[in-house]
């Protein structure tokens, strides 16, 4: 049994205002498989996730990918790892260059993450997250929400990495088209052996997708385990009222009886 | 049933430079007094569009065919000065984005004051205060007089909802009309705020017409749904049987995306392709939804289906479907060909 | 890369599209494109098109007024042709007012990126510390500059692109601020990229709309200093012509030929109306390409 590829462990983060987003955070990614973390707003998720991508600095803790330390060292000794982490952001509006057109934007990506690829390597995967190539060369004006996440997977699956966070990344969708994303992910994961963190606020999102859960709220980590055990079996009373307010599970409930 | 609100053959198209956008096209409705109707679809269905031409929010850069009618009365009909009468006192808005609702620069209290004042519900400025207090407690707001006090951006979004849905219901209006109410809410804050709305119509008899995309919010708050597609109603009648025996493959399919528990990952039942955008391009003789039908046959590109009645107060508009769909999750006994 | 995943790419039937933005042309779009496209051609074509010399003049000829054969817009003190020197005294104007705010642009654009992209502590000290130039009102600022430096053409405008830096930057910076808080500028951050490529790459091409329409308004405004500053004296140096110099001249006699200093002024106006209609029309421009995006 191989190491975890990422350890978050204690992690605290104050914002200058006095939140405390992240409260002696601490868990474990194993290669290929999938957390989720589930909150509400406040919840810190986010700040978690930007402590994993280097986008914030906490306060104290430490996080461990492939073994190495990742806080306090300069960023140009973590090249690598920035490439092997990469993001799905929530916003499929927002998370691409709107003055590039999709095949630009991934082209930057490759260019950032030196990542040797030609525009048939790129077009390539986007064909292989559905995207054919005449939408490449669009807008991000011009495509659907569900399009442009697509395109995101595909962006930041350039660079081959082994971890991939993704912050909501179906949060802005449509039901149906959640669907198809969800199922992308799961093949991209089965293909390519890509750990997720997944991030949500939709704990029956979370329990398709992970095979464990840590569950947030206000900076501190209330309950974690095996997805299943906390969907069946929540032991904290804020996991339970978040089930409680999941309209799948109230679903799930009404059909068992 | 005898409907307090009928809309009959609503249709609504926008001019957007040379081109003319249907947007809503043929829709019916109806829903009585104390009973919530529940608008579901996906982006580009028109179910906001709807719901925005009931209010007659639309000004010229609408056209609006059919009726609406409240009492008997056609709000479609009605001089401008007339339904601005109307409009918060008999029929009422709840907004999508609460912090679209208020003035971020003014006190919430300043802002209920005025409202009030304009609708002639108050006499003095104390009044109107009090009133003003007395609806927030409605909301179940805890502490009205402290929040009146504040700024907006000192409350949070369910606080925001709920102010708005104060003022949404402070005149006691016949119908209410909830465009995707919770959706900029957290979960917890969302059962809340969809149980208030359950007791404002319960204490006032209200009709409520509640716009989503979301299958479980429309479950928890409605009595009857109407699934929007492509402009048009291609499912309605009582919420549970609409959701348990569906007779339109888009709903069947909007059920199955769900990802319920114990789906093997990967294997949730996606509807394939992309709902139409708004003012799409869309075949006039063919059914909107065939391209992206798992039951499709050949006739269905030829033929628009009607609505048309397939069970009791049930209608649907497919041809192929003549009996309830079975809603079936892939699980992880059973070996599924793609 | 295996071959039938070329010969898919290749055999791929769409070609690949780009969308081409179509023009918005409203009403203040084709006043302000002929104004301004108007003065551009007088200004080129000034030795082409001025019927006589704008520099001697016959003195017996002196302050005709509107309207006399041969000097339809009369003439000056010195009896030069005042049509002939409103036509010349185009190239001034339009270098007087361009100028300026092309130095500024530059040099504003690139402090509100670097102070939108700093900590919060680079920031303030650069933003702040523009604040300072920006509490003068600036035809004051300009003048004393001016004053400081001398007369001439070159320091007018050296004043003027010094006081035009400090708004400039401040459109920058809150363009930037805006930008910067998009998702995709994280994923590049994330994914290593440093802040001099997000800078020029990704930060730049999304405030540069936003820009260019502050600037080109901005021309108006420069158009007014600049013949403010040859007004007092400041800029362009006698006896080439220059409308704010020929305002200065001609309102001496406002009591016998009080039309003729509303020739220059009326001029001024025109050009400078012209480039705030460019801009808006532009800014209508823009805020359609970019309509759809929510940012």
């Amino acid at each position: 049994m191989s190491a975890p590829l990422l350890i978050v462990e204690d992690l605290v983060k104050r914002y200058p205002n006095g939140v405390l987003a992240a409260d002696h955070v601490s868990f474990s990614v194993d290669e290929g498989s999938t957390i989720g973390i589930v909150g509400e707003s406040g919840s810190g998720k986010s700040t978690t996730a930007r402590v994993v991508l280097g986008l914030e600095i906490p306060d104290s803790g430490s996080v461990r990918y492939a073994g190495r330390e990742l806080l306090r060292r300069r960023r140009s000794s973590l090249r690598d790892v920035r490439r092997e982490v990469q993001v799905v952001p929530q916003n499929p509006q927002t998370s691409f260059n709107p003055r590039a057109s999709i095949l630009d934007s991934i082209r930057f990506h490759a260019r950032v993450t030196r990542t040797r690829i030609d525009r048939a390597g790129i077009l390539e995967m986007l064909e292989r997250v559905g995207i054919g190539a005449g939408n490449a060369a669009k807008y991000p004006h011009e495509l659907s929400g569900g399009q442009l996440q697509r395109c995101a997977i595909a962006r930041a699956l350039i660079p081959a990495p082994r971890l991939v966070v993704c912050d909501e990344a179906v949060s802005a969708l449509d039901k149906s088209v959640q669907a198809q994303v969800l199922n992308l992910l799961a093949d991209v994961q089965r293909d390519l052996g890509v750990a997720y963190v997944f991030i949500s606020h939709d704990l029956a999102v979370v329990e398709h997708i992970a095979s464990d859960v840590v569950v947030m709220r206000r900076g501190r980590i209330v309950e974690s385990g095996p997805a299943a055990e906390i969907w069946a079996d929540p032991q904290h009373e804020y996991t339970r009222s978040l089930l409680d307010a999941t309209p799948e599970k109230r679903i799930e409930r009404a059909l068992a009886s | 049933m005898t409907a307090r609100l009928r809309v009959r053959d609503l249709s609504v198209s926008f001019t957007r430079g040379e081109r003319v956008v249907d947007a809503v096209r043929g829709v019916d409705l109806d829903v009585a007094a104390g009973r919530t109707l529940v608008l579901l679809g996906e982006s580009g269905s028109g179910k906001s569009v709807t719901a925005n031409a009931i209010l007659r929010l639309y000004g010229r850069s609408a056209r609006l065919g059919g009726a609406v009618e409240l009492d008997g009365r056609n709000l479609l009909g009605l001089p401008a000065s007339e339904m601005r009468r109307l409009r918060g006192r008999v029929v009422s808005m709840v907004p999508q984005d609460p912090s679209a609702a208020l003035d971020p620069l003014r006190r919430v209290g300043d802002q209920i004051v005025e409202v009030l004042g304009l609708w002639g519900m108050a006499r003095s400025r104390g009044a109107a205060r009090r009133i003003a207090a007395e609806q927030l407690e409605r909301v179940g707001i805890a502490e009205p007089e402290r929040v009146l006090r504040s700024l907006p951006f000192e409350l949070s979004g369910g606080m925001r909802q709920r102010i708005a849905i104060a003022i949404a219901v402070a005149c006691e209006p016949q119908v209410l009309i909830a465009d995707e109410p919770t959706t900029a809410l957290d979960v917890t804050v969302q059962a809340q705020v969809l149980d208030l709305f359950s007791e404002l119509q319960r204490a006032n008899d209200m009709s409520i017409v509640m716009v989503t995309h979301d299958v479980g919010v429309a479950r928890m708050v409605g009595h009857d749904i109407a699934v929007m597609y492509a402009g048009r109603i291609v499912e309605r009648g009582p919420m549970e049987q609409v959701l348990s025996a569906p007779r339109h493959p888009y709903t069947a399919g909007l059920l199955e995306a769900l990802p319920t528990p114990g789906v093997p990952r990967g294997s949730l039942r996606a509807i394939p392709g992309r709902p139409p955008g708004p003012g799409e391009e869309l075949a006039v003789d063919a059914c909107a939804f065939a391209a992206r039908c798992r039951s499709a046959v050949a006739a269905c590109w030829t033929h628009r289906p009607p609505l048309h009645t397939v069970g009791s107060d049930h209608d649907a508009a497919c041809d192929v479907i003549d009996e309830p769909i079975r809603i079936s999750f892939p699980t992880l006994e059973r070996t599924e060909v793609a | 890369m295996s071959a039938d995943t070329i010969t898919r790419v290749v055999a791929s039937p769409l070609p690949v599209r780009r969308a081409r933005p179509r023009v918005r042309w409203g009403a203040e779009t084709v006043a302000g494109v002929v104004i301004v496209g108007g003065l551009l051609l007088v200004a080129l074509l000034a030795p082409l098109i001025a019927p006589s010399s704008p520099t001697s003049g016959d003195v017996s000829r002196r302050l005709f007024d509107l309207g006399t054969a041969g000097s339809p817009l009369g003439t000056d003190g010195q009896g030069r042709d005042i049509l002939s020197r409103l036509i010349w005294g185009a190239r001034p104007a339009l270098i007087g007012g361009v100028t300026p705010v092309l130095i500024a642009g530059v040099i504003g654009a690139t402090l509100g990126m670097v102070a939108g992209l700093a900590p919060r502590f680079g920031r303030s000290a650069i933003m702040r510390t523009l604040d300072v130039l920006y509490a003068f009102p600036a035809i004051l600022l300009a003048v004393a500059i001016g004053a400081a430096l001398g007369p001439g053409v070159t320091n007018s405008v050296v004043s003027l692109a010094v006081v035009l830096i400090a708004p400039v930057a401040r459109v920058a910076e809150a363009e930037v601020l805006r930008v910067r808080s998009a998702d995709f500028i994280d994923v590049a951050r994330a994914s290593g990229a440093t802040r001099a490529i997000i800078a020029v790459r990704q930060v730049l091409p999304n405030i540069a709309p936003a820009l260019i329409v502050y600037c080109t308004s901005l021309i108006g405004l420069a158009i007014v200093y600049s013949a403010g500053m040859s007004f007092l004296g400041l800029g362009v140096a006698p006896p080439n012509p220059d409308w704010g110099q020929m305002l200065n001249d001609l309102r001496q006699f406002i009591y016998d030929r009080p039309l003729l200093a509303l020739v220059p002024a009326a001029a001024i106006l025109l050009a400078s109306v012209g480039f705030n209609l460019l801009g808006d029309g532009l800014k209508r421009q823009l805020d359609v390409r970019d309509g759809e995006v929510l940012l």
